[in-house]
């Protein structure tokens, strides 16, 4: 479902309606204790809706302010280096002072300007860590903020040769780029899906995704805190699944699908592959039509199979497949549990274990069977060369 | 009083629900506004029947 945001225009026209209507309310209020009640709900909404149009608006307009600071030239790069409190640290106290977070997270722009103009770097953390929070952020709004996050730095990793920093500095920058890979990976993390087989929840194509997951995966923090998190994201996609049984099919094999690629990406990063030719993570997404990323799914090969594979490798290897089998078992079990207790929650099954019919206990085994395979088709055509299992 | 109460779920409501109605905006704020206005057409609902039988009960009984 597209999330249809309240922004200043809509809250405007809303605000306006339910003005009318308190209005028209008021002189009524007498004839009726009910009528009374009504009044006070509208009271109620018409004020939440006036203060998160000021939240919106000071949002709006101290992302103007912010991006006038930090999108042009190199004076904000320095202020943190000369001044005890900064424009960043101003305009960030004020925006947080006012609520006015999430939409200041929406119009920024100069997002290196924040994560290094700000004097304390864990306000900014707070900041993006709420800003990307699964639990309350709608997942293509935070899919727009991560994915502009991420060009940002990409961007800014790449080339910043015309920043001067002063002398006697450089290890603040050093420190300050050791934060930020602290941030990113906590704010990639609960998303690791939506690089992968999700990826068009946040409107980029797979091959974006993947290429974007590898690039991070080579910050160990990231790599570290992808590989955690993983079972959370993957409990987090298989809640509320489709009622339709083709559809939910769909989404738990895109689900596998998706764990098991980020666990072979996982798996090259730690093993310090990091420079594998993204052609072939290309080839791997191409070994599937846009979008059908179930359909190869059912190829991958049992799980004991990936360590017999890799036995004649390296222990360093060894323990990484090793890890990866047992990474895979345990979202194999959160996979399952996900799809039971959604089960419960929809009544595709009574409480009782009694109640389990043939099809829900095919579909919980079918479960385990994707999500054990998924990861080895994965690992087993990176480490063919490109060549397809299928 | 009536007509005006009467009046007022036929346009002013309606009106204010078609913004916080799911076409319209969705999410958390407008979840929370539109069950509040969910509650209020109810209420008004309620009050506009009272209202009549009370008015049709003084016209069989001006007393």
């Amino acid at each position: 479902m597209t999330w249809l945001g309240a922004d200043v225009d809509r809250l405007h026209s809303f605000g306006l309606a339910l003005s009318r209507l308190h209005s028209e309310l008021v002189p009524l209020s007498s004839i009726d204790p009910r009528v009374a009640r009504a009044l006070r709900l509208v009271e109620t909404d018409l004020d939440r809706v006036r203060r998160t149009w000021h939240q919106l608006s000071f949002g709006r307009m101290a992302a103007v302010e912010f991006d006038a600071w930090g999108a042009e030239g190199a004076a904000w790069w320095t202020e943190r280096f000369v001044a005890s409190s900064t424009t960043a640290d101003s305009i960030l106290r004020r925006v947080i002072d006012n609520s006015a977070e999430q939409s200041f997270a929406d119009r920024i722009r100069a997002d290196v300007a924040l994560l290094h103009g700000v004097s304390d770097f864990a306000v900014v953390a707070d900041f993006w860590t709420r800003a990307t929070d699964p639990d309350t952020v709608p997942v293509d709004v935070a899919g727009a903020r991560i994915r502009r996050l991420l060009d940002a730095i990409v961007v800014h990793r790449a080339d910043h040769s015309f920043l001067v920093t002063p002398a006697g500095h450089q290890g603040d920058v050093e420190q300050r780029d050791r934060d930020i890979d602290q941030l990113l990976a906590l704010v990639i993390a609960p998303w690791s899906l939506q690089f992968t087989a999700l990826a068009r929840e946040w409107n980029w194509t797979p091959q974006e995704g993947l290429h974007r997951l590898h690039e991070m995966l080579t910050i160990p923090a990231v790599a570290s805190a992808v590989a955690a998190g993983l079972p959370a994201a993957v409990d987090r996609a298989l809640t509320d699944l489709p009622a339709d049984e083709f559809a939910r099919q769909r989404r738990i094999d895109d689900v596998a699908a998706g764990s098991g690629a980020t666990v072979d990406a996982v798996g090259a990063a730690v093993l310090g592959r990091s420079t594998t030719p993204l052609d072939r993570l290309d080839d791997l997404v191409g070994l599937v039509p846009w979008g059908s990323w179930a359909l190869g799914v059912a190829a991958g090969t049992a799980a004991s199979t990936l360590v017999q594979r890799l036995d004649h490798r390296a222990s360093e290897e060894r323990r990484v497949a090793g890890q990866a089998v047992a990474r895979r078992g345990t979202l194999a079990t959160v996979a399952m549990t996900a799809v039971a207790n959604d089960a419960v929650k929809h009544g595709r099954i009574g409480t009782s274990a009694r109640q389990v019919n043939d099809d829900l206990a095919h579909e919980l085994e079918r479960t385990r069977v994707t999500f054990d395979s998924a990861a080895d088709r994965g690992g087993s055509f990176v480490q063919s060369g490109g060549t397809s299992p299928l | 009083m009536l007509a005006r109460l009467a009046a007022l779920i036929a346009h002013e409501l309606p009106a204010a629900r078609r913004w916080s109605g799911p076409d319209t905006w969705r999410g958390p704020l407008a979840d929370q506004v539109d069950d509040d206005l969910r509650v209020v057409a109810h209420l008004l609902s309620d009050a506009v029947d009272e209202l009549r039988r009370l008015e049709l009960a003084l016209d069989i009984d001006p007393r």
